[in-house]
Formats: structure tokens, C-alpha cells, sequence
């Protein structure tokens, strides 16, 4: 055992005196005559030996009890380590910070991030100059210092480090931190110290612990925070496309996953493009049994048919860890592939024409037979379209083709398109040749026969009686190398060719579609041989579905394939609103700045002018769950007595408490011993004796008043010590070098002050938050007066952080114009305070038709508080009005709107919201004369506000009550019984 | 006189001391009524006359109606006689216990002189020590205060001898009044006093006590000194004082018992108390 102030200790031999004062005042008897000695001499034969006994163990409590207030006043610390008693060469400190995201659990309204960083901050400030620290911030990575952990230069350096730490969206890897601490610790510098220890301030979650630990060396202890509540969580771990999912009927499907005793039931609740989705954006996943649970949620149409892209976030009821509350997706579906058929002339669709069948089988009018649609469009007219809309680009029924088309046709089948061309009757020989360097085959003569070919059947027209279709005219092929002959004739000769130009494909077909050439287009097998034809033609076939997704700080990367159009740059827009601007690297670019989980838009500058949105989101693999380590490696430190588990762990357990106790318990001893019990029982116990005397004529003597005299010092030292020993235990002095030092104690809440008094809250938010200052203090009389409410004078200023938010149950906003907007935090705030039973008291005290304060509340702050629940005008019938007085509608100092409107939820108004300006009909000025005449009802008007003031008061205490009509048979039964 | 002064006459007007009638035996004829018959104004019965009952006691006027001789018969009334035995040792000195011993002594020596009948004193320590014979008449007063006056408290109590020896000296059957604080050996005192009781003498007990007696009123260590012996005592008053006061009451429930199945008027008196009132409460509850 060593002492924090040894120098006390020779203040030992004062615990002498009390036992020396105690056998002086037995010796300093007075003398006193007594009438006869007899009876008290036998008395006295009979108690002497008691009377000894009592003596000694008096003296020797008062002995102890001052040995124990001088041992306890000089801070005696046990220690298990023999050299932490001298502390002369200090300690090393290595300060592990967790700062992944699991480390945002939050806790009575503060995460454990920041729990642990003020209890870091506390140890460094509390560090003597001796010592050696190092802080370092990390998740599976180094967050602060960025490279490898290093001494700090001193306790403001190590403070700087924790200061600008924040949570980060990245997972935990204890391991290599506590590899690092060990490996500082190993160093010369520190081993010069007495001490050598490395504190963990991490949530001790098993994903973090589940590599391996390094040792520690001899002499080096490890300490960790250790949490007293058992967590809870619920999270997203996926967020995308159902499988069965397509862009006419998009499907989100939602996993979750929870753990702990608090996992349940939760909402999923679906934001498309920030905009909360409607009903059936509502899932509820039970993650409470099975701990797993999946939902599927309906999309809706994509805003761009043409682009079927669906981006948005999924976001679980918030719980104790919200980082993993939200899921962030973005996928596309492939859209229908879209033909373009180029033709000639109009005669092209007559009946029997090759048009004519290509618009039954591909029109617009009785949809497609086909999984593919298309447009019709003139050939002279092929500059108005837009080729990169359309998969593949039917060139038929031509005659010839002008050179900016082939140019134009050329671009678009090299950059991945589509041609499939369809000779017409009327196709010269000349067209052919100014097509040849984009088609597969060399186009020979027309051949022309009056027994017509059948055709022979390729893999996949087995079904199919391809020995029917009859072709009698046709141009013979010779595919160029690299083409493919998909169909041929019956002898052989090649009369569907295509072949791969540039990024494209080009399919020729060798014979006009017209009845004349061929009865293809009557056959059954056309159907099929289109789809082929076209399946050819666009080659590579598009993804059906795209997931544009990442992790936090994985890069997103884009690159461009050869002949796709190459953006000059891409603007990358962050969630937090940051524009960075790429600039293409070899067809290639990548975004690494992920650090923020949410949606990142990339558009493409350029010719594309294409924009695609990626969904970041964190890691939920490990990070998610928790659930404590069973054994961490390091000895636990109480997050609730922090500094006193610290100061044990490091200098050793401060045993103050323990000497005070002791000092009590002697003072009890000594109390009990010196408290003159026989003198009070012989003043009350002989009453029948008195009552005898007093009856035969002697009154007798009263008894002795003065005797409890001597106990009021003993009693006044009790207190002391017990003061002195609840300091001790909850406060205990600094210890040098202890990190108590200048340890910080939570002020108190100031609460329990209120009691169980009616405290009226109001809200501090924009800049006209208190129109009338004085309004509360008269209400508040009038409300404790005419009811059985006790009230608090005074109200209570409140900001939409503050978590004294939820000790009222209603809290008054006003306001004049729109305040500025509100946080996230600060909504899910007031979110919590009014869906959990509390009651938002809006009051527009503009007394204007229209006002800035009521537009914003209506579009921007209701919609975003309670987006299920609509504000609603409540019907005069309503219980509001009848909770204290019975009132036949609103009133206030204004009549801006005829009636009260509500905001309910859980079938009671949440949210109450008046127009009228209530409170305006209680501000007086300085003479106490109304401020304002309240029109157009006058006193009247004002009577019933103030009236309407207190019921709304009673409401918020209430709820329905009035209406519940509990209270009418007692009522009944007391009028009965004649009470008044 | 120095314990009956004025003042003191003056609040013994309204008492009376009452005797029985069986004690109203001495010849002298009194203001008491006796069991016996003879000459007096109280009337008693008539009896039928038998030979060698005097002819002056035939009521006449009952023969004159009934033709049979009755004999008038009236209770006869004798004087008392008190002896006041005083407790003179050392402890009567405590406090003013002396002072409130002897006037109780005049005062009960008043009330029976007043009434015609006689009084005596005796103070005593160990012993008998001075004494005044009974003698009725307001004289007597005077001889007992001076002897009163005389006497002062010292020495040790040996009250049960002492109360042998008185008993063994009356003759006659009478009223012994001892006023004494009865500290000692209570027993001893008991038994004597149920001695004189035996011998059909009315006892009265005036316990005079001083109240620091019964609650033993110090604090923190005290030496006491006896006034009796002069021995002393070092005590812590405080530590004692709960037994110390059981052991004293247990006492004087055991007097209270004793007396009370005795027959022997008992009363305490205090010096803190008003001895008049205490008289009269005493006088007017035995």
C-alpha cells in the first residue's frame, strides 16, 4: 500500500489522543454528598465489570477512528504491482480510439465514439509532463496519425489527434492497432518509464477481435473499455433488384439482419430519389426470432422509360447504431431492344411488301411480336434520328444509299450497333457496291429461278418446316472472312450472312422480303427467323440488369470500351454536395474519394452526356453485429466509473473509500458505545414509578433536559464523516500523476429539480422563436391556479438537440417567418420527442393569411417530421376543445383560419398547429393593458383563447381523457352523494 | 415555632388526620368514636334490659308505650394517642429533607393536637435519641418543635431496631407516624413496621425523599460521600444511573407492596414538591 500524501502519516499519533482524553475525564470525578451509599454501591458492584469493558472498547474506537481519518486523508492506493508505487520515471501510454462505424452505437444519446474520446481526452489531460503518450485513432486502417502511430510530442499534440477524430464508415482491426501499441511500447523510450500500458477505447465487438492478438511484452498492461449494456442492432445487409425483377415490373428486395435482446420487428421504409415512396413502399422485417428477414418492396416506373434506372435509399426505423439503418442502391434494367427500319418508299408497306410484314410483326399498333420494338423512319429522314437509341438499324427496301446514311451507319455499327440490311426489288447493283465495305458478304447477281428454294434450318428451327419458304429470287453471297452463313438455301448457297464490323455487327439477308421474292413473311417460321436476324445483328446482347454499387473508400471506376463515345470529362457530385471533375486516363476513370456512404452521381461530359448514380455503402459484413468478444484481451475499464478503474488499473485501486467506511463504521461503534442509552430509559422507563409518586404526593422530578447535549458533536462528526466518505467515494481526490487529475464530472441533468411539475418547453429555432417573452409566466399561474396541475414557474428553453426534450410533454414552437432548415439529427430528434408521446405545439404568430413561417411548415418541416401522417383540420367536436373548458372552436388573437389543425398519430394529435395566434392574446405591454385587440371577437375572443391556451395544456397532460369519459361515473356518484 | 409558623397553620386549617374507631381506646374520653359504649351524645341502639344494667340507662318512654324496659345505649368517645417517630440519621441531612421531615412531624403533631388528643416525638439515628411523652393539648406543640429544633440529622439508620425498641415502649394501642427517608435496609424496615402493625397500633409512613435520590441526578464521574458513614463512592453517574434507578424503585414498589398488604398508610414526599399539598393528599386518599 502506498499514499498519496505520506506526509500525513505523521500525523498518526494524534489517533493517541482520544483514548488519553478518555481515561483523563474518568479520573476528573467531582465530589458530590449523597444521603446513602448502600444502594448504589451494590449497583455499582454489579456494572463495574461492563462498565470496564465498555470503557476500553470506547477508547480504543476512538483510537481507530481517528487513525482511519488521518489514513484515509492520505490517500492510501493498493496496488498489485509492486513498482507502480513509485511513479518517479512516469508512465507510457499508448491510446487505441476506435473510430470505426460500429463505435457509433449510441448510448443515452451519445455514441460511444464520443464516449470514449471525452474518457480519452480526460486520461491525457490528467498525464503528468513525465509521461509518454501516444494517441492513436484507427479503424481498419490508421485515421489519424495517417501513417504509422508515433509518440506524441506532448499532451496538446495527443489532444489535437483526439480533438479532430471522427467516426469513420470503415470496420475495426484491433489486432493491428495492438500490434502497433506494443511495438511503440517495445521501444527504448518507453521502457525507460515505470509504466507501460496500452488503453483500448473500442466497443470490443467480436468482428474486431476475431484475427489474432498479439502478446503483449512482460510489464505491459492492456486495458479496454468495457461496456455495461448488452447491444442491440438491426441493419440493411442488401438492397437490390429482385431476381425477378425487370423494367416493367422493378422489384427492391431488402435483407436485414439483427442482434441482441432489443432486435424486433422493424420498417423498411423506401425513398426513390430522396422522395419518401407511398404505401407500398412500406416493409416490415421481423428480425427478432429468426435475426434474418427479407422484404421486397415495389418500385413503381422509372422516371425515363428510355433509361428504366431506379436509385434511392431503404432506411430501417433507426435504432442504437443508425449508420447501417440505410441501404443506398442504384441499379438499371435493360430497357427493350429498339430497331430503327430505314425504307425507301411508302410503297414499302403495301400489302405483300416486304414493309407490310415487318410492321405486322415488329408495329406499333398491335405491339410487337418480338421481344424487340421499333421505329419506322424514311431513309431520306435518317439525320433526325438519334442512332444511339436504337439497338439495331433495319436498312430496307432501298434503292440506293446516300453517302452521308453510310457514314452515318458506318459510325454507328463500328461504335457497337446494329445493321441489318434487307434488299429491296429495286436495290441497284450500284447501292450494293457503295455498301460493300460494311456489309459481310460480297453481293453477286440476282439469281432467279422459277422453282423456288426452300431454305435449310439451322440449330433452333427444328420445329419448323423451313423446306416451304419458297425463294425465288435472291442475290448471291459470298461472306467476306470472319462472316458467318446463318441460313442457306436448300443447295447450300448462303443467303443470311453476317460478320462483325468494328464494334458492330452487320446482317445481310440476300432477297427482297415482297411476295415476289419470297413467302417467307406468310410462313410461321418468320417470326423466328426475324428474332435470329436480329440477335445477330445486335450482336453482344445488353445485361439485363446493371447494379451500380461500392463500398466506402472503394474506388469507382468507369471505362469505356473501343468505339464507344469518349466523354471530354465526368463530374463526380458526392453526397455531401462536393463536384469533382475526372478526366480520362486511357479510356478509364476512377473516383476514390468514397469516404461518405450515399448516392454519387457521375455524369459524362461530352457527346454521351450519359449519367450514371452509384450507391456507396459501408461494409455491413462484420461491422454490424455488436455483440461483445466473450474474453477480450485486455482488462476491462468500466465506461461508467472510467476514471476509477483506470487510476486502479494504472497506479492502483484507491482504497480512501474503504478507510472512510471504516472511520463510520468506528464512529457507529463509537456513537452506539457512548450513547447514553441507560439515561434516557431510567427518565422514561420507570413512568409507572413516577405516576406512583405523583399519585402519594411527590410530582417528581422531571427528566434531565440537557442530557442529549453531548450527543449533537457525535452526530455532527457522523455527518462529516459520512459527507467526507461520500466524497470520497463518488469524487475522489486527484492522485498525483493520476489522470484524475482534472477528471470532468457530469454536471446533472437539472431535472430532477422539476419534479413532477408541469415545465412548459419551448423551442429555440429561427429568429423570431420568442414573440412574446412574458406569455408563459401568466398562462402558467392561470394553469396551476384553475386546475390541480402543479406547474414550474419558469419555462424551459430548449434546442432541437437537447435531450431535455423529452421531459415535458409538450413544447411549443413559434414563429413569425421560416426558421433556417433543420438537421437531420435535429429532426429525428423532435421525430423521436413527437412519436413517442410528446405533443409539437406550432404557433404562427404572423396573424397573416399568408406567411413564411406556414409555408414552411406545411412543405418543408411536417412533410419531413411525419411524412405518414397529413395535417388535418380538427372538427370542433374534437376533445381538445372540451379537455379543461368546453369551447365551440378556435380562437387566438386572429382569425386566420376557422379551425385548429392536427397532425395525428397514435391516435392522438402529435403535432398541433394553430394560425391564430394564441399567444397573442395574452401579451400585455408594461401597464399591463393587452398588447394587441384580438379581433374580430374582441375581450370575448380573448377569454376564449386563453381558454383554449390551457385546454391545450391539459391536452398534452390528457390526451383524450375528456373523451374516454372514465372520470363520469364518479362524477355521477358524487353528485349523487350530494358533494358539492 | 419554627416549623409551624403561620403560614404553615394557615394551610392545615382545611386537614384533618382520621383515625379508626378501634384506636379510640385510651380512657381519657376524646372527639373519637370508640366501639365502646358509653357516655356520649352519639347514640347507639336500644337493648332490651337485662338484670344488673343501670336503671338510668331504661328508656322510659318506650316502656310508657311498649310496657318492656329497653336500655338506651350510645357509643362512647375516646382520645387518641399519636407518637411521631423522626428519622434524625445522616441522610435526612441530604438536601432539604430535614427541614421537610420536621415539618411534617409539626404538622401531623398539629393536626392531632387539634384535635384534643395526645402527641409525642421521637427522633432516633441508630437509637432513640430525644423524645417528648404524649400529652394532649396545643402545649405539646411547642415542646415537640422546640425538640425538633434541637435535633439535627447525623449518624448512621438502624431503623428496624430502632422501631422494635419504640414498639416495645407503647403500651397502648395508637397512632405511630414515622417520618424517615426508609433508606437502608429495606427488609429490616418492612418487618419492624409490620411489628408495630401487628400490635394493632395505626402506622403511618412518610417517606421523605430528595429528588436527586430517585433519578440520581449528576453526570460523568462523581465521588460520593455518605452523610451517614462519611465512606465514598467513585462512580460514573451516567454509567449506573439506569440501574441505580430500577434497583431505588424496585424498592419502593417493594415498600408500596408491603405496606399496602400491611395495611400501613404510605406517601412519599419530595422536597420538590409543596409538603402541605402533599399532606392533603396523602390525608385525604388513606
Amino acid at each position: 500500500m502506498s499514499f498519496t500524501h505520506p506526509a500525513l502519516l505523521w500525523a498518526l499519533p494524534l489517533a493517541l489522543v482520544p483514548p488519553i482524553l478518555h481515561l483523563l475525564s474518568l479520573r476528573r470525578a467531582r465530589r458530590e454528598l449523597f444521603s446513602d451509599l448502600t444502594l448504589l454501591r451494590a449497583v455499582e458492584a454489579k456494572a463495574r465489570p461492563r462498565r470496564r469493558l465498555r470503557s476500553w472498547l470506547l477508547a480504543a474506537a476512538r483510537a481507530l477512528l481517528a487513525a482511519a481519518l488521518i489514513l484515509a486523508w492520505a490517500g492510501p492506493v493498493v496496488s498489485t504491482d509492486p513498482g507502480a508505487a513509485d511513479g518517479e520515471a512516469g508512465t507510457a501510454l499508448v491510446i487505441l480510439l476506435d473510430a470505426s462505424y460500429s463505435m457509433g452505437y449510441r448510448v443515452h444519446g451519445k455514441t460511444r465514439f464520443e464516449t470514449a474520446r471525452s474518457a480519452a481526452e480526460r486520461v491525457v489531460r490528467g498525464l503528468d509532463p513525465a509521461d509518454r503518450v501516444a494517441a492513436v485513432v484507427f479503424s481498419d486502417r490508421w485515421e489519424a496519425p495517417t501513417s504509422t502511430p508515433k509518440w506524441a510530442a506532448g499532451s496538446s499534440e495527443a489532444l489535437e489527434i483526439l480533438s479532430k477524430a471522427s467516426l469513420s464508415h470503415r470496420g475495426t482491426d484491433i489486432c493491428a492497432a495492438l500490434k502497433a501499441a506494443h511495438g511503440l511500447l517495445a521501444q527504448a523510450e518507453a521502457r525507460r518509464r515505470t509504466r507501460r500500458a496500452v488503453l483500448v477505447l473500442s466497443d470490443g465487438a467480436r468482428h474486431g477481435l476475431s484475427c489474432e492478438v498479439p502478446e503483449p511484452e512482460p510489464g505491459v498492461k492492456v486495458l479496454g473499455l468495457s461496456w455495461a449494456d448488452a447491444p442491440s442492432n438491426g441493419w440493411v445487409t442488401r438492397g437490390g433488384p429482385a431476381a425477378q425483377s425487370s423494367a416493367a415490373s422493378p422489384i427492391l428486395e431488402v435483407r436485414g439482419q439483427g442482434t441482441g435482446p432489443a432486435a424486433g420487428p422493424t420498417t423498411a421504409r423506401l425513398f426513390l430519389s430522396g422522395v419518401r415512396a407511398g404505401a407500398s413502399g412500406t416493409a416490415v422485417l421481423d428480425l427478432g426470432r429468426k435475426h434474418e428477414a427479407a422484404a421486397v418492396l415495389r418500385l413503381g416506373p422509372a422516371i425515363d422509360p428510355s433509361r428504366p434506372s431506379w436509385k434511392g435509399w431503404v432506411d430501417l426505423t433507426p435504432d442504437a447504431l443508425s449508420g447501417d439503418d440505410r441501404w443506398y442502391f442504384s441499379f438499371r434494367h435493360s430497357r427493350r431492344p429498339r430497331a430503327l427500319v430505314l425504307f425507301g418508299s411508302q410503297d414499302f408497306f403495301r400489302a405483300g411488301r416486304g414493309g407490310y410484314f415487318l410492321k405486322e410483326l415488329l408495329g406499333a399498333e398491335k405491339g410487337s411480336l418480338l421481344g424487340w420494338d421499333a421505329d419506322f423512319l424514311e431513309l431520306s429522314r435518317l439525320a433526325e434520328a438519334l442512332l444511339t437509341d436504337y439497338r439495331v438499324v433495319v436498312l430496307s427496301d432501298f434503292r440506293d444509299v446516300p453517302a452521308g446514311a453510310r457514314a452515318g451507319l458506318e459510325d454507328f455499327v463500328r461504335s457497337g450497333g446494329g445493321l441489318w440490311v434487307l434488299p429491296g426489288g429495286a436495290t441497284t447493283d450500284e447501292a450494293f457496291a457503295a455498301l460493300s465495305r460494311l456489309l459481310p458478304a460480297g453481293v453477286g447477281p440476282v439469281v432467279s429461278s422459277p422453282e423456288p428454294f426452300g431454305l435449310s434450318a439451322p440449330g433452333g428451327f427444328e420445329e419448323f418446316d423451313l423446306d416451304k419458304v419458297a425463294v425465288r429470287r435472291y442475290r448471291r453471297l459470298e461472306p467476306k472472312p470472319g462472316a458467318r452463313v446463318v441460313f442457306r438455301d436448300s443447295r447450300g448457297a448462303p443467303v443470311l450472312v453476317a460478320g462483325p464490323l468494328g464494334g458492330g455487327e452487320v446482317v445481310l439477308w440476300a432477297s427482297p422480303l415482297d411476295l415476289e421474292a419470297t413467302n417467307l413473311g406468310l410462313k410461321p417460321a418468320f417470326v423466328s427467323w426475324a428474332q435470329r436476324s436480329l440477335d445477330e445483328a445486335q450482336g453482344q446482347p445488353e445485361l439485363k440488369t446493371e447494379v451500380f454499387q461500392a463500398f466506402v473508400d472503394a474506388p469507382l471506376s468507369m471505362t469505356w470500351k473501343e468505339g464507344e463515345p469518349l466523354p471530354s470529362s465526368v463530374k463526380v457530385r458526392s453526397p455531401d454536395g462536393r463536384l469533382s471533375q475526372l478526366y480520362p486516363k486511357g479510356r478509364s476513370v476512377s473516383f476514390s474519394d468514397t469516404s461518405v456512404p450515399g448516392l454519387y452521381t457521375v455524369a459524362e461530359e461530352g457527346r454521351s452526356a450519359r449519367e450514371r448514380v452509384y450507391a456507396v455503402n459501408t461494409d455491413r459484413g462484420r461491422e454490424s453485429d455488436p455483440r461483445r468478444a466473450d474474453s477480450p484481451p485486455w482488462s476491462p475499464v468500466r465506461s461508467d466509473a472510467f476514471e476509477e478503474d483506470l487510476r486502479g488499473a494504472l497506479f492502483g485501486r484507491e482504497a480512501r473509500g474503504s478507510f472512510m467506511s471504516a472511520a463510520a463504521l468506528l464512529l457507529l461503534v463509537e456513537m452506539l458505545l457512548a450513547f447514553p442509552w441507560r439515561q434516557r430509559t431510567a427518565a422514561l422507563a420507570p413512568s409507572g414509578e413516577w405516576k406512583t409518586a405523583r399519585a402519594s404526593g411527590d410530582g417528581g422530578p422531571e427528566p434531565p433536559a440537557d442530557r442529549a447535549k453531548g450527543r449533537v458533536p457525535a452526530a455532527a462528526a457522523l455527518l462529516l464523516v459520512l459527507l467526507l466518505e461520500v466524497q470520497a467515494l463518488a469524487q475522489p481526490p486527484p492522485a498525483s500523476g493520476s489522470p484524475t487529475a482534472s477528471g470532468e464530472r457530469p454536471s446533472p441533468s437539472g431535472t430532477a429539480a422539476y419534479g413532477d411539475l408541469f415545465v412548459w418547453s419551448q423551442l429555440k429555432l429561427g429568429p423570431d422563436w420568442d414573440p412574446y417573452p412574458e406569455v408563459h409566466r401568466e398562462a402558467l399561474e392561470l394553469f396551476g391556479r384553475v386546475t390541480s396541475v402543479l406547474v414550474w414557474p419558469e419555462r424551459r428553453v430548449l434546442s432541437p438537440e437537447d435531450e431535455l426534450l423529452f421531459e415535458s410533454p409538450l413544447l411549443l414552437l413559434a414563429g413569425a417567418s421560416a426558421p433556417p432548415a433543420l438537421t437531420e439529427q435535429q429532426l429525428r430528434n423532435l421525430r423521436s420527442f413527437v412519436s413517442g408521446g410528446g405533443m409539437l405545439w406550432i404557433e404562427d404568430v404572423s396573424g397573416a393569411a399568408a406567411s413564411s413561417f406556414d409555408r414552411w411548415v406545411r412543405k418543408a418541416f411536417l412533410s419531413a417530421l411525419l411524412p405518414e401522417a397529413e395535417l388535418a383540420p380538427l372538427s370542433s367536436d374534437h376533445v381538445l376543445y372540451k379537455t379543461f373548458f368546453f369551447l365551440r372552436g378556435p380562437a387566438g388573437r386572429a382569425n386566420v383560419r376557422p379551425s385548429l389543425e392536427g397532425l395525428a398519430w397514435g391516435g392522438r394529435i402529435a403535432v398541433l398547429y394553430s394560425r391564430n395566434d394564441i399567444l397573442g392574446a395574452w401579451a400585455k405591454d408594461g401597464l399591463g393593458r393587452p398588447l394587441f385587440a384580438c379581433a374580430p371577437g374582441g375581450e370575448a375572443q380573448r377569454h376564449n383563447s386563453r381558454k383554449l391556451t390551457l385546454n391545450i395544456l391539459m391536452y398534452s397532460l390528457t390526451g383524450s381523457y375528456k373523451a374516454d369519459a372514465v372520470h363520469q361515473p364518479y362524477l355521477l356518484e358524487k353528485m349523487r352523494m350530494g358533494i358539492p | 415555632m419554627k416549623y409551624l409558623d403561620p403560614v404553615a397553620l394557615a394551610r392545615l386549617r382545611n386537614l384533618e388526620l382520621r383515625v379508626r374507631r378501634s384506636m379510640s381506646w385510651a380512657p381519657s374520653p376524646g372527639r373519637h368514636a370508640s366501639v365502646s359504649r358509653g357516655l356520649s351524645h352519639d347514640f347507639a341502639q336500644h337493648r332490651a334490659y337485662a338484670p344488673g344494667d343501670e336503671l338510668r340507662a331504661i328508656d322510659w318512654k318506650i316502656y310508657a308505650r311498649k310496657d318492656r324496659f329497653f336500655v338506651k345505649e350510645f357509643n362512647e368517645e375516646r382520645m387518641v394517642t399519636a407518637h411521631l417517630l423522626t428519622d434524625a440519621s445522616g441522610s435526612m441531612g441530604f438536601g432539604s429533607k430535614w427541614d421537610l421531615a420536621c415539618r411534617l412531624a409539626m404538622a401531623m403533631a398539629y393536626l392531632v393536637a387539634a384535635k384534643g388528643d395526645a402527641a409525642g416525638l421521637m427522633t432516633f439515628d441508630t437509637e432513640p435519641r430525644a423524645g417528648v411523652p404524649a400529652r394532649a393539648g396545643m402545649g405539646q406543640l411547642a415542646a415537640i418543635d422546640a425538640a425538633l429544633e434541637r435535633s439535627a440529622p447525623g449518624g448512621e439508620t438502624r431503623l428496624g431496631p430502632v422501631l422494635e425498641k419504640a414498639a416495645s415502649q407503647l403500651k397502648r394501642r395508637s397512632v405511630v407516624v414515622l417520618v424517615s427517608d426508609l433508606l437502608g435496609d429495606a427488609p429490616a424496615v418492612v418487618a419492624a413496621l409490620k411489628a408495630l402493625k401487628a400490635r394493632r397500633h395505626e402506622v403511618m409512613v412518610l417517606q421523605v425523599l430528595d429528588p436527586r435520590e430517585r433519578t440520581l441526578d449528576f453526570n460523568g464521574p462523581v465521588l460520593f460521600e455518605s452523610l451517614e458513614d462519611r465512606s465514598t463512592l467513585s462512580v460514573d453517574a451516567d454509567a449506573v444511573r439506569q440501574a441505580y434507578c430500577s434497583e431505588f424503585e424496585r424498592c419502593q414498589r417493594l415498600y408500596e407492596a408491603a405496606f399496602h398488604g400491611a395495611n400501613i398508610a404510605y406517601g412519599v414526599f419530595s422536597t420538590a414538591v409543596p409538603w402541605d399539598m402533599a399532606l392533603g393528599r396523602f390525608l385525604s386518599e388513606r
